[in-house]
């Protein structure tokens, strides 16, 4: 352990901190480089926007656009090849 | 709303899946390929690895969850093929011998830039978002199978482990390196064409 972090090293803690928590020393440290380092502050930033935009449909599903819908003959076709499928697999 | 009891039982039940689920997992999937053939086609793969993993499902979310997130995989996947890059491999060995990102004593080498997206209003920001999934089918495969298990289907840390057989600091380096190369893929592609 030391007590100044690299930008590297402070761009992996941000992430390692998005997939679990960080020893509270980590976290105290890391605070302070992010309070006085515009860029790894930026790089933060960017890494939640990703998670945002990547769960953002998760919950927005319902504003896609209503009017497009398989047409009669994709559903049949699909429906046919579950089928067939089905019949295969038991 | 369905209950998920129910959302289970048609699970169960794949004669149901076209009625219950077709349009929706169509307009997903058309709203990242264009192509209406192709987002059928896509529907198709999505139902097909759908009943050969039923077991695995268990009803931990809903079932239109699952599909989707089943759907996403296979939109990255028929994404990369079409851009087919053959020196993904490449990209990692790269990654792994000297990071772009940093000079030698770690300090930042290209400055990320202010980006001007708002997170809570991304619904305006389409073009994000297919730049987002352009750049994830660049990825090399087993990083772009990370992020995908743990950011775009919203699995923990310890399911994106479990599934992938790795252990859990190999995930923190993986999941690093698919964020790092994002933020530089959306850096070079989404901001110098927003601009």
């Amino acid at each position: 352990m030391h007590w100044m972090y690299s930008c590297k090293e402070v761009s992996e803690m941000v992430s390692e901190s998005m997939d679990r928590a960080l020893p509270f020393y980590q976290r105290a440290l890391l605070r302070m480089h992010l309070l006085i380092c515009r860029y790894c502050s930026r790089c933060r930033e960017q890494f939640e926007t990703i998670r945002a935009a990547s769960r953002y449909e998760e919950l927005h599903g319902k504003e896609l656009d209503d009017s497009q819908a398989l047409s009669k003959a994709g559903k049949e076709r699909l429906k046919e090849f579950l089928k067939n499928h089905l019949t295969g697999t038991h | 709303m369905r209950s998920r009891k129910s959302e289970s039982a048609s699970i169960d039940s794949p004669e149901t899946w076209v009625d219950s689920y077709g349009d929706f997992l169509y307009r997903f999937a058309l709203s990242r390929v264009k192509d209406p053939s192709i987002a059928e086609d896509l529907v198709q793969e999505t139902f097909l690895a759908a009943l050969r993993a039923r077991e695995n499902f268990k009803g931990r979310s809903t079932g239109r969850t699952w599909l989707i997130a089943i759907l996403k995989h296979k939109i990255v996947d028929h994404i990369r093929k079409k851009i087919r890059e053959p020196s993904t491999d490449k990209i990692e060995t790269l990654t792994d011998v000297s990071d772009p990102d940093f000079d030698e004593r770690g300090q930042w080498q290209i400055r990320p830039g202010k980006w001007a997206v708002n997170p809570g209003n991304l619904y305006e920001q389409k073009e994000f978002l297919n730049v987002l999934y352009r750049c994830l089918a660049e990825l090399p495969e087993r990083l772009a199978e990370a992020f995908v298990k743990r950011e775009i289907n919203g699995l923990s840390t310890d399911e994106v482990c479990k599934e992938l057989g790795i252990t859990a600091t190999n995930s923190w380096v993986m999941l690093y390196r698919a964020r790092m190369s994002l933020r530089r893929c959306l850096e070079n592609r989404w901001l110098s064409a927003g601009s």
